[in-house]
């Protein structure tokens, strides 16, 4: 269990190795080259313009005798300069190709991340989805994505720094093994600084940021309640209050920056006091004659091109420790229970709906206790019941949100548990009261179940759900963005367009989640009148309290208790004493003394 | 062109945009003056060091001699110390400036913000206005001091290191020096480049972000409608566009970096090739060609962050004139300058100037349509309101049951006609008058971070607990305030979010009540309450509302039927007014919501019966 987010990242990483390991190569090469060219520098110095034997393997010296020696290259710089533009050309070629390989690594791995948790988050079970915080996830498949991906590119950059400082040591251990020595003493002085320094302004940097989100969020406070603000006429104290947290913040941040001033300036000099205690040194071998003028240069130069490396160090590793956390954060948002989606059988639904005595509880609540009904192909049926009682409920076992903890339910005889979801879903359409619609044109909203909008059929969907003439007053008609960038939908035009929508896709069942309350109870009539007329045979499932809704349904349900107390027509129900009695009397009993109050004075 | 795109770059420098900011640095010249000294001395000391390598050579190793050594190892250290020090100098000044010039305008925006009218922050994004309050400000600060200081600091390295190279030898010196143009050349194409790359980038970014977030949303209805693999597929196409576009921006550095080496390479191949010649002939020491070798190898770095902030400086020109124009704005709702010489601004008020208020409010002849509109909501409307009258507002969500109470409250203005208040057009005072003598209970609880306490007392900082306490109580908030732990010194939390919506609305009526207004609002204010205390609080609001000019919108009938008037509305209109019998014989639109309500208020009441049974 305790690898599975290194597992993870292994999946994410498949088929990338190639950039990783070419990745790794021209780093390796480049690094050569880099160090090459100084080296190069130093014996043109002592040898082609000084005349010092030639410090260089036995192979290339003999090659140099036999072109002509010194002399040659003296009289013939330019193959001097060529070798070294070569040699820098590589370079180049090198660093080239390296940021093709790591660039490639990056943005695969980001492209990967992205899409895999995507998928994951929407094959989630309906229970993760009630329980999850939109904006946390949002972050870990942002922020930690980042985090994650320059991590796995800093683990380059460790390859690299270490590498280059391998490469560096080889060449100067080359020119003087004591003189690198001297060097190399300060390598895990300056980098353990580097580290320590870096850990004690992260908590800084940490408080800060805290200090920063929440002057921020206070911001955010004042902007969201512009009304409270000038109810109140509170201006003068949120800018005096602004203006304390304001400075507050601005102080913090210059006392990070005081403690940075520092980091960065010993840095500084511990870098140069280094160079001066090489350059003292060398001076000193030099003098003594162990060391050559043109071999100093090179070794100064090498020394100089590995003060950054090693400061960076301490960075990369403090990095690490966030990478780590982050790649935590996103393998549990990859890891979310899934819905199965593959097996099942395929099969045309009729839409006779069988439930046999089911059970069921949200934790230790329990919510049906031996529920029962039948509903038949085509027939209407609602249901009443006051809240809480778990109508709602009933819906999201049938699309198999929920399983129930015992009986079973059927569609035309057949355990939903054995369809396929696809099918089952794809022929359970269910139109919440609160309906979510999407931020895209009203066309693509009705049409969100097809590829390509039937535009025919989304109106005459509309024109059902009594949506379309509202459609056909906004400006661009069916192309009019919805939300934030487009209109904003009253709450009866939003069901009104869920309804559409789920009338699109073509479900052979219909559930109603009251979802006709926003509507008033005119349109709510012809929204069923236009049902019945147009949709022959399929079944439908509706849940309300207005007795005008209730009436025409073929079936009524009422639920109490977990369990269905009372079914029947409405004729049927109204002369029975109980619950859907009461309600019809209750309307009445209404309309009585709504016309008394109306004939008070006043 | 959408005004709120975060990414959209300007396309040309407007140094005039950028004058109106220096403001911010003259308080901060004295240390503006130290910090561009101590860019302009580190650099000086940077510059020296090589000069360090070539006395080295020249003094000791060649003539292989070390008098005067110690000398040399002593000066070399106390370089490093001085530089050291003038680095410390450096960072302190700079981090200094950064803030200080951030906070300053952080400050003016923030107080400009206060004072913007409604109808701003209804059209702007509060991400948008949130951006140039924070981000903005900071990278201003950041333009002004370090990028600013780097500025200097490179360009005088590359003066002090091409002044040191010219002296040791001229020729040679402007071989190197003229690879610099093409590095700033090719630097300025990439950058430039890049800019607009990246920008492209973090819009993409913006997109699967926004994509992320739909999604997860709707993921239920998503499953419903069983569209998951469209989803998908439709995500994987901002992924894939996303992956592009990355790839496109680095593909930039992919070229650029190596392309500056090469170019680099050609300076150190001239004095690679001429150097030995010159050495030969005399005309330069080895020691002289060390300190060119030095030079060329740390040229680029210089040059190429030189242009890198210019590049900035373009980067940052969009925001630079989106700042400008939110300090430009100007609110819709302002008092006259003569009103404004008589009772004072909001952040100075002459308190002693205000006159007391009674109540009296009139509709004279109002047009109205809201400032992003064409469509007149009220036209010609007159309505006269004595002091201590309630009016009530009804209608659907979303009917513009508001419009009324912004006009009294002065968050617009009428288009046409005036609003008198106690028989003055209340344009003739100022609006912090008025909002000083409001009692307002909003629909959405808006409380602040901060303790109950704090939240309650915001109508009034100077409020003693008592009176905090006591407002509590008239709002029916006492009993759940005292049952939490730490009672009146709760936090709510970041926008009130760890009360329940229904104990926001009670915080919030108490506040309310403690503002002690002549003219009260109270916008659904009852809305998320139980049914319980919904009736306490009904009990108490006749006392409430006794002596004030009160407008009720309520979405719940029950709670209106007492009002002098009612006002019913529908897609932004008045469709009916008067009492509510009145309103119940037209048998019209109110008839059908009151009838409606009742119905299911006794259905649930006839269940609650039942489940009280079982």
């Amino acid at each position: 269990m305790k690898n599975t987010k290194f597992e993870f990242l292994k999946k994410q990483l498949k088929g990338n190795y190639i950039y990783m390991a070419g990745a790794m190569v021209f780093i390796l090469a480049g690094s050569f080259f880099t160090f090459l060219g100084p080296r190069l520098i130093g014996v043109a110095v002592d040898s082609i313009i000084g005349d010092k034997p030639f410090d260089l393997p036995a192979a290339v010296v003999n090659w140099i005798e036999k072109t002509g020696g010194r002399q040659f290259f003296l009289e013939h710089i330019y193959v001097v300069v060529m070798i070294f533009c070569i040699i820098r050309l590589a370079e180049a070629g090198c660093e080239f190709a390296r940021l093709y390989a790591s660039n490639h690594l990056g943005e695969n791995l980001g492209y990967n991340m992205r899409g895999a948790l995507f998928e994951k988050l929407q094959g989630a079970t309906y229970a993760y989805h009630k329980q999850i915080y939109t904006g946390d996830i949002i972050q870990r498949c942002s922020t930690d994505i980042d985090t994650v991906r320059n991590f796995v590119l800093e683990m380059a950059d460790i390859v690299r720094v270490v590498c280059k400082i391998i490469i560096a040591y080889w060449f100067m251990a080359g020119i003087s093994v004591s003189l690198s020595v001297i060097s190399f003493i300060t390598v895990p002085l300056i980098s353990l600084f580097s580290i320590f320094f870096n850990s004690m302004i992260q908590k800084r940097f940490l408080a800060a940021d805290e200090a920063e989100g929440l002057l921020q969020a206070g911001v955010q406070e004042n902007l969201s309640a512009p009304r409270v603000v000038r109810a109140f006429g509170r201006q003068r104290y949120e800018r005096d209050k602004f203006a304390r947290e304001n400075s507050a913040f601005s102080d913090m941040w210059i006392k990070v920056g005081d403690l940075l001033a520092w980091y960065w300036s010993t840095g500084d000099l511990l870098t140069v006091l280094q160079v001066v205690l090489v350059l003292s040194r060398g001076t000193y071998f030099a003098v003594s004659g162990q060391i050559s003028a043109g071999q100093i240069i090179s070794f100064m130069t090498y020394n100089s091109m590995l003060a950054w490396p090693i400061r960076s160090l301490g960075r990369i590793v403090g990095n690490m420790a966030k990478a780590t956390v982050a790649l935590g954060r996103i393998n549990e948002v990859y890891s979310c229970p899934q819905e199965d989606y593959d097996s099942g059988i395929q099969m045309e639904i009729k839409g006779d709906i069988v439930f046999d005595d089911v059970s069921f509880s949200f934790g230790r609540h329990r919510i049906f206790d031996g529920l029962s009904f039948t509903v038949n192909r085509g027939q209407t049926v609602a249901i009443l019941g006051p809240s809480g009682v778990g109508k709602s409920t009933i819906l999201a076992l049938l699309a198999r949100f929920y399983t129930p903890d015992s009986g079973k339910i059927t569609i035309d005889g057949v355990d939903i548990n054995d369809i396929n979801l696809h099918c089952l879903r794809k022929n359970v359409g269910i139109v919440l009261q609160e309906p979510f619609l999407f931020g895209k044109t009203v066309l693509e909203n009705i049409s969100i179940t097809d590829d390509q909008p039937d535009v025919d059929r989304a109106v005459k969907s509309a024109l059902i759900a009594q949506v379309h003439h509202s459609i056909e007053s906004f400006e661009k008609g069916y192309d009019t963005p919805v939300g934030e960038k487009g209109v904003t939908l009253s709450g009866g035009q939003k069901q009104r367009v869920a309804i559409a929508r789920t009338l699109y896709s073509r479900a052979k069942i219909l559930c109603f989640d009251d979802s006709l309350s926003a509507v008033d109870s005119l349109t709510d009539a012809n929204i069923r009148a236009g049902l019945k007329e147009n949709l022959k045979g399929i079944t439908t499932i509706i849940i309300s309290q207005r007795v005008n809704t209730l009436m025409q349904a073929d079936k009524i349900l009422v639920l109490n208790d977990g369990k269905i107390v009372r079914q029947g027509t409405h004729r049927q129900l109204a002369r029975q004493e109980g619950i859907y009695k009461e309600i019809v009397k209750i309307q009445s009993d209404i309309i009585r003394q709504t016309e008394q109050e109306a004939m008070a004075n006043g | 062109m959408d005004r709120h795109d975060e990414y959209a770059l300007a396309d040309h420098l407007d140094i005039s945009q950028w004058k109106r900011l220096f403001k911010y640095i003259t308080p901060y010249r004295k240390d503006m003056i130290i910090l561009l000294a101590a860019a302009v001395a580190t650099a000086f000391f940077d510059a020296l060091f090589p000069l360090m390598t070539q006395m080295a050579i020249a003094d000791f190793i060649q003539p292989r001699q070390l008098k005067g050594f110690g000398r040399f190892v002593v000066l070399f250290v106390t370089l490093a110390v001085m530089q050291g020090v003038f680095n410390v100098i450096y960072s302190k000044r700079a981090i200094v400036i950064e803030m200080g010039v951030g906070r300053d305008m952080r400050y003016d925006l923030f107080s400009h913000v206060q004072t913007l009218s409604l109808d701003y922050f209804n059209r702007t994004p509060v991400g948008f206005i949130l951006a140039r309050i924070m981000s903005d400000t900071n990278s201003m600060g950041a333009i002004f001091s370090w990028r600013l200081s780097d500025f200097v600091f490179n360009l005088a390295y590359i003066l002090f290191a091409s002044f040191n190279m010219l002296r040791l030898n001229r020729l040679l010196a402007c071989m190197v020096l003229a690879t610099v143009p093409p590095i700033a050349l090719l630097a300025g194409y990439f950058r430039r480049r890049l800019l607009k790359a990246g920008r492209a980038v973090r819009r993409q970014n913006s997109l699967v972000t926004a994509s992320y977030n739909e999604n997860i949303n709707g993921a239920v209805t998503i499953k419903e409608l069983d569209c998951a693999g469209r989803i998908n597929r439709q995500f994987e196409d901002i992924n894939r566009e996303m992956k592009r576009k990355s790839l496109a921006a680095k593909r930039l550095e992919t070229v650029f970096f190596p392309c500056i080496m090469v170019i680099s390479s050609a300076a150190l191949a001239t004095v690679l090739g001429m150097g030995p010649a010159m050495v030969a002939g005399g005309s330069l020491d080895v020691a002289s060609l060390a300190v060119f070798i030095s030079y060329t190898f740390t040229l680029i770095d210089p040059v190429e962050h030189l242009i890198r902030g210019l590049t900035q400086v373009l980067a940052l020109q969009a925001n630079v004139e989106r700042v400008n124009r939110l300090i430009d704005t100007r609110p819709t709702v302002a008092d006259s300058r003569q009103v404004e010489e008589i009772y004072g601004d909001v952040y100075r008020p002459k308190k002693e100037n205000w006159e007391p208020i009674k109540g009296d409010i009139k509709f004279c002849d109002v047009s109205f349509k809201y400032p992003d509109s064409e469509k007149y909501v009220l036209e010609h409307f007159n309505l006269e309101i004595p002091a201590g009258t309630c009016v009530a507002i009804v209608g659907a969500t979303g009917a513009g049951k508001s419009t009324l109470v912004n006009l009294v409250c002065r968050f617009f203005e009428p288009t046409e006609g005036k609003i008198l208040i106690d028989g003055v057009d209340y344009r003739s005072r100022s609006y912090l008058w008025l909002e000083s003598n409001l009692s307002y209970v909003l629909q959405t609880p808006h409380l602040f971070s901060g303790t109950i306490a704090d939240n309650i007392r915001y109508a009034n900082p100077s409020a003693s607990m008592e009176q905090v306490i006591r407002a509590a109580k008239q709002a029916q908030a006492h009993d759940f305030i005292q049952k939490l732990p730490d009672g009146y010194d709760t936090p709510v939390g970041q926008g009130g979010d760890r009360l329940s919506t229904g104990q926001k609305q009670l915080v919030s009526i108490a506040r309310a009540i403690l503002a002690d207004g002549r003219i009260m609002v109270m916008d659904e204010a009852t809305s998320s309450v139980d049914t319980k205390t919904e009736q306490l609080i009904n009990s108490m609001t006749d006392n409430l509302l006794k002596n004030r000019t009160s407008f009720i919108i309520a979405h719940r009938l029950s709670t209106v039927k007492n009002a002098d008037v009612i006002i019913v509305v529908d897609e932004g209109k008045i469709v009916e007014m008067g009492t509510h019998a009145q309103l119940l014989r037209l048998h019209g639109q109110y008839y059908r919501m009151y009838t409606g309500q009742w119905e299911e208020d006794r259905q649930k009441d006839y269940f609650d019966t039942l489940k009280a049974k079982a």
